[in-house]
């Protein structure tokens, strides 16, 4: 056990202050405690008024996306012992701010069905599975890993700067139906991210790379988007 | 209400129920692929054209050998002066989309949005047409009389 | 303030159950289908599985699923329905290859087909042998299913209600008509009224200490339609996964057996040569589970504490990381260990309900033992005890029993739907979740849920565990209702109305202590070692007296009453189980 100092920006959409602050609470916890512990633990034993999402605790749900120490982590994949004993935590940048850590996600769940984000083929489907070489399935594999948790998303600046931008996310799951062999209207993905505020806003900052808990090559996506849609015209 | 129904319309197109988005007419544009091409290779050129001139000025012919006489002579041949109006104009449209990328990110009012890029683009295009037409028109034979 | 819905039929629950019977509800577009889920979609603990979905498609060996079906059927310990289970494995291979074609990226193998991988009790010729059964994507079979079904919910426009708890079910005239749920975001109470409610709200596994499940595993749905009348079935019998990460209950999937790797103790000895001669590593869960307990018991744990070794170094570099990704980052992450050069130390963690709500082949809820069935009322996935696990369930067959009975549940209720009419409400909808709600927040003194929450968990994990005898069982009972009485008494802290998770975990305490209550008690009763329930004072399986499920009802005064219905047998008559 060891002494950590667990800082929260706190906001109370009910309450008298109008701007959210930062609330200092100190606490044992393990090395090898979660960041989503020392909020678990400070919830039910100290103030249960501090409020997260939280779900499966181990990265896949994408529920628990926050800035700690000024980056984009999972609460739940970020142990203690790296953090050191003094730790920030603040909601993602760039939604609004619904309770302490909750932000709102409808305008993130929004743009992501604006690329279509499933697969489209009208063919007459075969009696058993449509065929997918190895090679074919591991061209768009990166990208079927995204959990929507929105870490990429609220760690770009140009997202930062205008709503409008698609965003990584949306651009990353867009990627997956595009290079998948199976679908048939990669086109009409292009055409929807050919757009000022589609591909184009990305200013290729390497945020979303880095901020990325399922170490997606967001970034380096988004380029092959951005190359799919220069061979799309030049052909 | 936190029902994600259907996306509401934005800027960017009015939503399609089912996903996807209807793009308003007029809006299609392919100017931000072509930028972005142009800006590719231009910029891959702009490396090999000032790497060179970083190269041939500062190591090779030395900061302490510079000097009017030097570059008089180098402008004596075209090709040198195609170089330097295609260094000239590579950075400042470089320099130009980087400014364009910040208005737009950042100058919000479309109205506000429209003067600061006018302004930008006004002294940006000003200064290029004045570097190109003073690389182009120079006359050695004048500038060496005048000495 | 009170808003109220109407629907044609809803879906509670955006898992991999939910959302394909929304699929299917959606396919027609007159029919008015709304998700309700208390997270946002995907976030539901579909995701989290990882090893693969079984379906005898014979890609890369031959394969029947008939013997798909033997193997479930021993798995289950002979407590599974037959008929069920010969629906599942049938219609298998059907939805597989409709799940492809929505766009699920399995792995492929050399020829482009789906690959698939040997798994846990999985075996060709009824028992000859460990095959290749299991389709798979990577290490994320689960995370592929979620997103490719909420995909193509997305692409029917299907309504989606999310962040909304359901908190109570409307019943009128012995007929579902409905469900009331709590916008957390606004703190409001929402009435949803309807022809037909699925219940697909998964598991419970937040009742014991060590688990798998997400925090959001509390077995809501089986909790409500419990305090409503609706029996539970076979609640004894929940699984303990054999490779959870030590301490923090994170799934290793059995995948990582599958392909090859193996279980050591502290003398470095493959022990389930000992346990299991033919199917080794890959015997099912229970039996697994067990054997490492034992080992920890008799002191061959790894140092001689609770854990044992799942090896996987002899493997490569190239099979642990490509094929097992996702495992070999959460060593990294949490353990600090790399599993292509350092062997993982896991234990057995609470996994899955084989039991739940009851239902018939097509998800319609029964409200006895003897089959009366529930108009507008239907449950699958987790949530529901169709049974197809019976008394334990195989690896890969809960993906399989969400899309199978997801998808069947789906269909019968658009049929049910096309000719039904919408139910008059009762009168007075919110009012008793509405009470219970205030008399929950209006309590100033008292200790927090989680301590009652911490006791319950740590008494369900030592007394009604991997194994259980009657003296600890009844403990666990007495404590459990000890627990009930404190719950009433518990105080919250948050008392606003915005986003009050602090209440919403005090009231989802309350539905895991109902069912940790119905568990203890059935295994109570049950006198017998039959699958996951191993009772050390009844050591052997009893089929003259015990080959039955048990269905607890919830009676006036708080009592619960344990009834028994009659396994359906078809083709495989009971026999001694040997892996």
């Amino acid at each position: 056990m060891a002494k950590a100092t667990i800082r929260i920006l706190r906001y109370n959409p009910e309450g008298d202050a109008a701007a959210p602050a930062h609330q200092d609470f100190a606490i044992d916890v393990e090395p090898t405690d979660r960041v989503l512990d020392a909020l678990n633990h400070i919830k039910w034993y100290v103030d249960g008024t501090l409020t997260f999402r939280r779900s499966c605790a181990h990265g896949i749900c994408g529920s628990d996306a926050m800035r700690i120490n000024g980056v984009n982590r999972l609460a739940c994949k970020v142990l203690m012992r790296d953090v050191g004993s003094r730790v920030t935590v603040e909601p993602l940048m760039g939604f609004r701010v619904i309770k302490d850590l909750v932000v709102d996600m409808d305008a993130f769940f929004a743009q992501y069905r604006s690329v279509l984000p499933y697969l489209i083929n009208d063919s007459r489907p075969p009696e058993r599975e449509r065929l997918q070489s190895p090679e074919d399935r591991e061209r768009f594999d990166d990208t079927t890993k995204c959990i929507l948790c929105a870490a990429c998303t609220t760690s770009c600046p140009s997202y930062w700067a205008n709503e409008e931008f698609v965003g990584p996310a949306a651009i990353v799951n867009a990627h997956r139906f595009i290079f998948d062999s199976r679908d048939s209207a990669p086109g009409e993905r292009l055409e929807i991210l050919n757009n000022r505020e589609g591909v184009w806003r990305c200013r290729t900052i390497f945020n979303c790379s880095e901020a990325c808990p399922r170490e997606i090559k967001v970034t380096k996506a988004i380029g092959e988007v951005k190359r799919a849609i220069l061979y799309r015209q030049s052909t | 209400m936190s029902t994600v129904i259907a996306p509401a319309g934005s800027a960017r197109g009015q939503a399609r129920r089912g996903g996807g988005y209807e793009q308003p007419q007029g809006r299609r544009s392919n100017f931000e692929l072509y930028s972005w091409f142009f800006m590719r290779l231009s910029g891959l050129i702009l490396i090999f054209l000032s790497l060179y001139h970083l190269v041939w000025w500062n190591l090779i012919v030395g900061v302490e050998h510079l000097s009017a006489d030097l570059v008089r002579e180098r402008w004596q041949n075209p090709f040198w002066r195609f170089y330097n109006v295609a260094l000239l104009l590579f950075a400042m449209l470089h320099g130009l989309n980087g400014l364009r990328y910040s208005i737009e990110d950042y100058v919000r009012k479309p109205g506000a949005q429209v003067a600061v890029k006018a302004v930008a683009y006004t002294l940006i295009l000003t200064s290029m047409a004045i570097g190109a037409f003073a690389l182009f028109t120079y006359n050695p034979a004048v500038a060496a009389a005048a000495r | 303030m009170t808003h109220t819905h109407t629907y044609d039929a809803l879906v509670i629950g955006a898992g991999g159950a939910g959302l394909m019977a929304a699929i299917y509800l959606s396919r027609n577009p007159s029919m008015k289908t709304a998700v309700i889920s208390k997270l946002y979609p995907t976030r539901s603990h579909t995701g989290a599985a990882q090893g693969g979905i079984g379906a005898a498609l014979g890609n890369l060996e031959e394969d029947s699923p008939e013997w798909h079906a033997f193997d479930t059927v021993k798995g289950s310990d002979y407590l599974g329905d037959q008929d069920a289970i010969d629906v599942m494995c049938n219609e298998a291979v059907d939805v597989i290859i409709e799940l492809e074609h929505m766009g699920l990226p399995f792995s492929r193998t050399p020829d482009g087909r789906i690959a698939q991988r040997p798994f846990g009790g999985h075996s060709h010729h009824f028992g000859q042998g460990p095959v290749r059964r299991s389709c798979y994507a990577a290490d994320r079979t689960g995370h592929m299913i979620l997103q490719t079904l909420y995909q193509n919910c997305i692409k029917n426009d299907v309504d989606f209600f999310n962040e909304f708890q359901v908190v109570d079910m409307l019943m009128e005239d012995r007929r579902c008509c409905g469900v009331v749920a709590y916008h957390v975001d606004s703190g409001d109470l929402h009435i949803f009224r309807s022809k037909a409610v699925l219940w697909a709200t998964g598991g419970f596994g937040r009742v014991w200490s060590i688990t798998s499940n997400a925090v959001a595993g509390t077995g809501d749905g089986a909790a409500i339609t419990f305090r409503r009348g609706i029996p539970l079935e076979d609640m004894e019998f929940y699984q303990f996964h054999p490779t959870g990460i030590y301490k923090l209950g994170i799934l290793i999937t059995e995948g990582v057996r599958g392909e090859g790797g193996v279980l050591r103790n502290d003398n470095g000895e493959r022990f389930m040569e000992r346990y299991a001669p033919t199917m080794k590593d890959l015997a099912s869960r229970d039996v697994v589970s067990r054997a490492i307990y034992q080992e920890m018991i008799e002191g061959r744990g790894i140092g001689g504490r609770r854990f044992v070794y799942l090896d996987a170094t002899h493997l490569g570099a190239e099979v642990v990381e490509k094929k097992l990704p996702d495992i070999t980052d959460f060593c990294r992450t949490y353990l600090g260990v790399d599993p292509v050069k350092q062997p993982i130390p896991i234990q057995p963690t609470a996994h899955y309900a084989m039991g739940g709500i009851p239902t018939d082949i097509n998800g319609q809820v029964v409200l006895d033992e003897n089959g009366t069935l529930l108009p507008g009322c239907y449950a699958a996935g987790e949530a529901a005890c169709v049974s197809v696990h019976g008394a334990n369930r195989l690896g890969t067959n809960s993906l399989l029993d969400l899309v199978v009975f997801g998808k069947r549940a789906g269909l019968a209720m658009a049929e049910y739907c096309a000719t039904a009419d919408i139910p008059e409400l009762p009168s007075d909808p919110t009012g008793p979740i509405a009470a219970e709600l205030e008399r929950l927040l209006a309590q100033t003194t008292g200790e927090p849920a989680a301590k009652i929450r911490e006791e319950m968990q740590n008494t369900m994990m030592d007394f009604v565990g991997v194994y259980r005898e009657q003296a600890g069982i009844q403990k666990a009972v007495d404590k459990v209702r000890e627990l009930q009485d404190r719950y009433r008494t518990l105080v919250i802290m948050d008392k606003g109305k915005r986003f009050n998770l602090d209440l919403l975990e005090a009231w989802e305490l309350g539905n895991l202590l109902e069912l940790a209550e119905v568990t203890a008690v059935s295994a109570l009763a049950r006198t017998e070692s039959r699958g996951a329930h191993s009772r050390e004072d009844f050591p052997d399986r009893d089929d003259a007296n015990w080959l039955k499920h048990t269905f607890a009802y919830r009676r006036e005064g708080g009592r619960i009453e344990l009834r028994y219905k009659p396994v359906t047998i078809t083709r495989f008559q009971p026999k001694e189980r040997v892996y």
